[in-house]
């Protein structure tokens, strides 16, 4: 699947000098920021491109990534935003509690090792705020939509921390994108 | 001091991750949430342990900075880059702007920008180039 490999490598790329431009140029020193993107940019090309890519296949199985995904941001956005217990503690729990299950099955397959991670992708999402939405009708297409690019990402940036904080990203920025275009 | 102490928390959220999760073999998943997790009980707790900005700021870039120790032994084994990554999450962490302030997924953004920017400067470090410079350098030494 190639193709799937692409369009997550493309997407990487736009959430990453988006998210950057956006947050650097809202200051008034636009020479400073220009040139520390210049040299950001030059780095995280590097890095890119030297970036291991391996070849897994994808099976019927990693459509369930998408399930977990979807119930890790569930138990998150409720725990944040409904009992009110804040982003970063939601997700410790919903995280921590996620990384046992592969200690109840006794078989310890790939697919039940990567229930944690799935899961713990959905709590980044969870982590959204009331200023972005306080909705279920946001935040779960926004989760399926991270499902899928879990999977699409699933043969590269392996083992890169913060892979799965951007995945999550990822279907925000969408989810939001979608909504402001349809409401504008 | 405000700034420093949260420079020095990107720095140890990456760095005490990555011991949890390779030193003592928690996993990735388990040393990060479970780290943030008990960081932020800490605050919730004590609420008047630190200054607001502290009680805020604190768990979101520890819990932020503990994506980058997530990283595989593959990917990056110098503490040294960690720490370099932790304190580049920090910087982009306060110089921010409000845009996407509240969207899931941003610290995990920033977290993967900082491994990036280590992992090109290590890659840079290692190219032929810089190589042959530190070649020179030393036999002109001898």
């Amino acid at each position: 699947m190639k193709i799937a490999r692409r369009i997550a490598f493309f997407l990487f790329i736009v959430l990453h000098f988006s998210f950057l431009m956006v947050n650097f140029y809202h200051d008034s020193n636009l020479f400073l920021w220009t040139g520390l993107l210049l040299i950001i940019s030059v780095l995280i090309g590097v890095a890119y491109f030297k970036a291991p890519r391996e070849d897994e296949e994808h099976f019927f199985e990693d459509l369930y990534n998408i399930v977990f995904v979807v119930i890790g941001c569930i138990i998150t956005f409720f725990l944040n935003q409904k009992i009110q217990l804040g982003p970063v503690l939601a997700a410790g729990l919903t995280g921590t509690g996620a990384s046992f299950i592969p200690n109840f099955f006794s078989r310890k397959t790939n697919f039940i090792k990567e229930i944690p991670a799935a899961i713990y992708c959905g709590a980044f999402l969870g982590m959204t705020g009331p200023a972005v939405s306080e909705s279920w009708i946001f935040i779960i297409p926004a989760a399926v939509i991270s499902g899928v690019f879990y999977i699409f990402s699933k043969n590269i940036f392996q083992g890169y921390g913060g892979k799965l904080g951007s995945v999550a990203f990822g279907g925000v920025v969408i989810t939001s994108s979608v909504l402001f275009f349809f409401s504008a | 001091m405000n700034t420093f102490t949260i420079l020095l928390t990107g720095a140890a959220g990456a760095t005490l991750t990555y011991l949890a999760n390779h030193r003592f073999r928690m996993g990735a998943v388990r040393a990060s949430a479970l780290l943030s997790l008990v960081v932020a009980l800490i605050f919730y707790v004590f609420p008047n342990l630190l200054s607001s900005y502290l009680t805020t700021h604190i768990p979101l870039v520890f819990m932020g900075s503990s994506f980058i120790g997530m990283v595989s032994r593959k990917v990056m084994e110098n503490i040294v880059l960690l720490v370099i990554s932790g304190i580049i999450f920090s910087l982009i962490y306060l110089n921010s702007g409000q845009f996407f302030a509240g969207f899931g997924g941003a610290l995990g953004t920033t977290a993967c920008i900082s491994v990036l920017v280590s992992a090109g400067l290590a890659a840079i470090q290692k190219s032929r180039p810089i190589k042959k410079v530190k070649q020179f350098r030393k036999r002109r030494k001898d």
